[in-house]
């Protein structure tokens, strides 16, 4: 069963396209990111949710109605759905308790079911503090109880956490997703920040110039992307150009298997010109020093000899851009590989890399 | 080719959608009501001169009497201009940047003036000092009254700039004077220059002070004509040279606005300002803000008191002060509810629905500052005795000149407020299952409430102590405070005006003093 179903909605402001054709369907009791860089129409499909904008063409469906086709079209207040925004918005002149009872009527405003919302939260004991008085955090905390409050069939997030400093975004997250499980809540988040993402959703979605993927989980986003763009906006990406044929694609790092490819006939056809896919943790990396008689090893081997020409340490890894000394066909492609933290690589080392598992690669137009 | 991930490019974060072409099509007709309403007076005054024809009009445009007017009026201009302008940004700076003892008193002091109309404050020279009169007397008198419209802005300005700055430039080798002229001085000229074309405005509009000081400029010379002569194509002429120079100030000071820039690193802290010490220069500075109090607030306020004192030789009409009070009062809170009234629709379409059309619309409403209170009444005149006789010596028409003269302060106190309520809010209150009406008063309202309560206190402020369109738009037999108080004034009795004068002042000093806590506590509630 979906709880939300959108069918080839578009939606133009002006001469301006924003959405176009997009189709999405939400899982019950599952969280779906939409994931998508700013301006790619992530917020208007949201607000086209919520109802604060309306659909040109195309059928939005909310449970077994029809909430919006173009025509007729259901007010926001009467779709059941709990929205937080950017940034939180709550009522600056109300208080914690008023604001998460806003939706209310009005006995019900101070009564046990808010009182049990802002326990859930984690905000007891704040009732009578005003928003100006609450952390970031906090306060995407009680714009989460205040969207709860209405039993919304769906929780629509817009980039919820974009306000928060890094440590704190990471917790607020967990949290969220914690208090959306527990409540069994639908819910549809909006974010431009992949870890996001990654880390919250069940379900995953890319939005990009206004056309969406189908939702998928993310892991088949990050191992199978639909191209070199997506690739690499779905995480770090060694994008180098070599060749396929068969089964195996050969670049700089030498041949490697094609992921979900059937082994073809050996020398069955001519190669065909790729870019090849290679993630930073599928490269090896060893210090030229260590190796114990280096040109006997890489006889043996393999693997390519370069030089480490920056470091971004992240502590638990660190990511090394690697230079090819002798580069192939004259072709000066930069490396990046994913290394433990703990091991220390000083610019100007001179490594070998070797890549290990499957790759993914898409033909080349020619030219 | 390079495998390596190109730097992503900074974008913009994404900015929602303005436009809203479905919603509020409603709202953009009535505020496109209320901008047409405003501009009728601009429609009545060319219409009139269309009407008496240019070869009417000519004689009276080119003669003598104009060149000379022209003369009084734009000398008194620029001087006053830059008198205030000195005057002004002097004491902004003294109080916002120096360790001046008792700088938060002076802070209120040096404002206090412009909550006293500027025709007491002549009434209070001219019976202190009869020699004060002609151009040096009105000078004197409109920059004691006036210099706050510099002081306010740049006050603002300079604690809204960065400290910092002055702390680079000292860093980057540059003297203190040398600072002080090329950041400093920099850094609020747009506020000194939008400040002192208020002044501008403001002395191109002022009658009651220019007639007690026997200084004559065109408000003196229109309201001659149209009250002795009764000749309407008269003062139908000078009006068009007064607008159009009036218009022109305006151009300027919107050029002016159009420039603000200001570029500070809003996220961190601000910081305490290292104030420059005076030094040795402490009491010089001390005794010239004890002058400019002396003189801009001692002497009107000195004066009322002596005559107020010396009651006992006037006669003091105990019931009319009464009726006349009541009237001011009504008067000026019917302009001020129907001003805030006009105002919300302008502001809610200019805030909300941000479009190149709707922004023309929000600006044609500003051109009624260029029109002089004077100019506006005698249009009403000229409109009511023309096609709606009904309203002639009506008090309707009175409250309608106020409220078109006084839009303008609406409209600012309203557009704030609405600012601060996003319509974010709106939405967030609609999914929550709330009918927009009800959203509207739970959650617009309270936030925009406390704008449109400043927005009626300036317009009611700024009512009570209007005296030029009061003096030609009041029924007859109907006497206010301003009216009375110039009745008085203008037959020398100024034992008798002084009661007046002062109830005039307490009158105002209520919103002045609602308006003042109102602004101190906007940063607080920005901040959060």
């Amino acid at each position: 069963m979906t709880s939300l179903s959108i069918s080839g909605v578009c939606k133009s402001f002006g001469s301006l396209s924003v959405l176009r054709d997009v189709d999405l369907e939400v899982a019950d009791g599952a969280l779906t990111a939409i994931l998508g860089p700013s301006g790619s129409g992530k917020t208007t499909l949201l607000r086209i949710i919520a109802g604060f904008e309306r659909v040109d063409r195309g059928v939005v469906r909310i449970g077994d109605t029809i909430v919006d086709d173009g025509d007729d079209y259901l007010p926001p207040e009467r779709r059941r759905i709990g929205y937080v925004p950017q940034e939180g918005a709550l009522f600056p002149h109300l208080s914690v308790i008023a604001n998460v009872g806003f939706g209310l009527p009005r006995r019900e405003r101070r009564g046990p079911k808010v009182k049990r919302l802002i326990e859930m939260v984690g905000l007891a004991g704040l009732e009578n503090r005003y928003p100006h008085q609450l952390s970031g955090g906090q306060q995407q905390r009680v714009a989460l109880a205040r969207a709860l409050t209405v039993d919304p069939q769906l929780v629509l997030l817009d980039e919820p956490f974009a306000s928060l400093d890094a440590n704190l975004r990471t917790t607020v997250r967990a949290d969220v997703a914690q208090v959306l499980h527990e409540a069994g809540t639908t819910a549809v988040l909006v974010t431009h920040d992949q870890d996001e993402a990654f880390s919250m959703a069940d379900h995953l979605a890319i939005i990009r110039g206004g056309r969406i993927t189908p939702a998928a989980a993310p892991q088949d986003f990050y191992a199978h992307p639909l191209d070199a763009d997506m690739a690499a906006f779905v995480g770090e990406a060694n994008l180098l150009t070599g060749t396929i044929d068969g089964a195996y694609a050969t670049t700089a790092l030498g041949r490697l298997p094609l992921r979900g490819a059937e082994p073809a006939p050996a020398g069955g056809s001519s190669p065909i010109a790729a870019t090849v896919l290679v993630r930073p943790e599928q490269i090896d990396v060893c210090p030229e020093s260590e190796l114990p008689a280096a040109d006997a090893w890489h006889s043996e081997h393999g693997g390519l000899v370069g030089r480490v020409v920056r470091s971004d340490y992240h502590g638990h890894d660190a990511l090394l851009t690697i230079r090819p000394l002798a580069p192939l066909d004259g072709v000066d492609e930069l490396i990046v590989a994913r290394v433990e933290g703990s091991r220390v690589f000083p610019r100007d080392a001179d490594v070998t890399v070797r890549a290990h598992g499957s790759v993914i690669a898409w033909p080349r137009a020619a030219g | 080719m390079e495998t390596l991930t190109p730097l992503a490019p900074i974008e913009p974060r994404f900015e929602q959608p303005r436009v809203r072409a479905r919603r509020g099509r409603g709202l953009v007709l009535t505020a496109a009501l209320v901008a047409a309403v405003l501009l009728l007076p601009l429609v009545f005054l060319v219409t009139q001169a269309v009407q008496a024809g240019w070869s009417t009009l000519s004689p009276l445009l080119f003669r003598h009497l104009t060149a000379s007017l022209l003369w009084n009026t734009l000398t008194l201009l620029v001087t006053a201009s830059i008198t205030c302008a000195v005057i002004g940004t002097a004491a902004a700076w003294c109080v916002e940047r120096t360790n001046l003892p008792g700088r938060r008193a002076w802070a209120v002091l040096v404002v206090l003036p412009v909550a006293i109309p500027d025709f007491v404050i002549s009434y209070g020279w001219v019976s202190v000092a009869p020699s004060v009169h002609g151009f040096h007397g009105a000078v004197v008198v409109m920059t004691l009254a006036l210099y706050p419209l510099v002081y306010l802005p740049v006050a603002a300005s300079l604690r809204g700039a960065d400290p910092a700055q002055e702390e680079i430039a000292r860093g980057l080798g540059l003297g203190r004077i040398e600072t002080f002229v090329r950041v400093t001085l920099a850094e609020c000229r747009v506020a000194i220059l939008g400040g002192s074309l208020i002044v501008a405005l403001a002395v191109l509009s002022e009658y009651g002070a220019f007639e007690i000081l026997r200084y004559n400029t065109f408000t003196t010379e229109i309201f001659t004509e149209f009250h002795t002569g009764f000749d309407p194509s008269a003062a139908c002429a000078l009006s068009l040279v007064l607008v159009l120079i009036s218009l022109f100030v305006l151009g300027g000071e919107t050029a002016a606005r159009g420039r603000t820039r200001t570029n500070r690193s809003s996220r961190s802290a601000a910081r305490a300002i290292g104030r420059h010490q005076l030094g040795r220069a402490t009491l010089p500075v001390l005794l010239g803000f004890v002058a400019l109090g002396g003189l801009a607030l001692g002497v009107p306020i000195g004066t009322l008191v002596y005559w107020l004192a010396r009651g006992s030789s006037s006669t003091l009409p105990s019931a009319s002060i009464a009726g006349a009070a009541w009237h001011t009062a009504f008067y000026s809170a019917c302009a001020a509810a129907l001003a805030t009234a006009l105002a919300l629709p302008v502001a809610l379409v200019a805030i909300r629905q941000r479009r190149r059309s709707t922004a023309l619309l929000e600006r044609s409403t500003y051109i009624v500052q260029a029109l002089p209170g004077l100019v506006i009444a005698l249009a009403l005149v000229f409109f009511a005795s023309h096609w709606a006789y009904f309203l002639y010596q009506r008090p309707q028409l009175l409250v309608v000149a106020y409220a078109i003269l006084f839009f303008p302060l609406a409209l600012v106190a309203v557009k704030a407020s609405v600012a601060r309520a996003p319509i974010g809010l709106e939405d967030v209150g609609r999914s929550l299952g709330r009918r927009p009406i009800e959203v509207f008063g739970r959650v617009t309202l309270p936030l925009v409430a406390p704008g449109l309560a400043a927005a009626f206190s300036l317009v009611f402020l700024s009512a009570v102590t209007e005296l030029t369109a009061t003096l030609i738009l009041v029924p007859t037999g109907v006497n206010t405070l301003a009216t009375q108080f110039w009745a008085y004034t203008t037959n020398l009795s100024y034992g008798a005006a002084a009661p007046y004068a002062a109830l005039l002042v307490a009158i105002a000093a209520i919103p002045t003093y609602v308006l003042g806590r109102w602004f101190e506590r906007l940063p607080s509630r920005a901040s959060s």
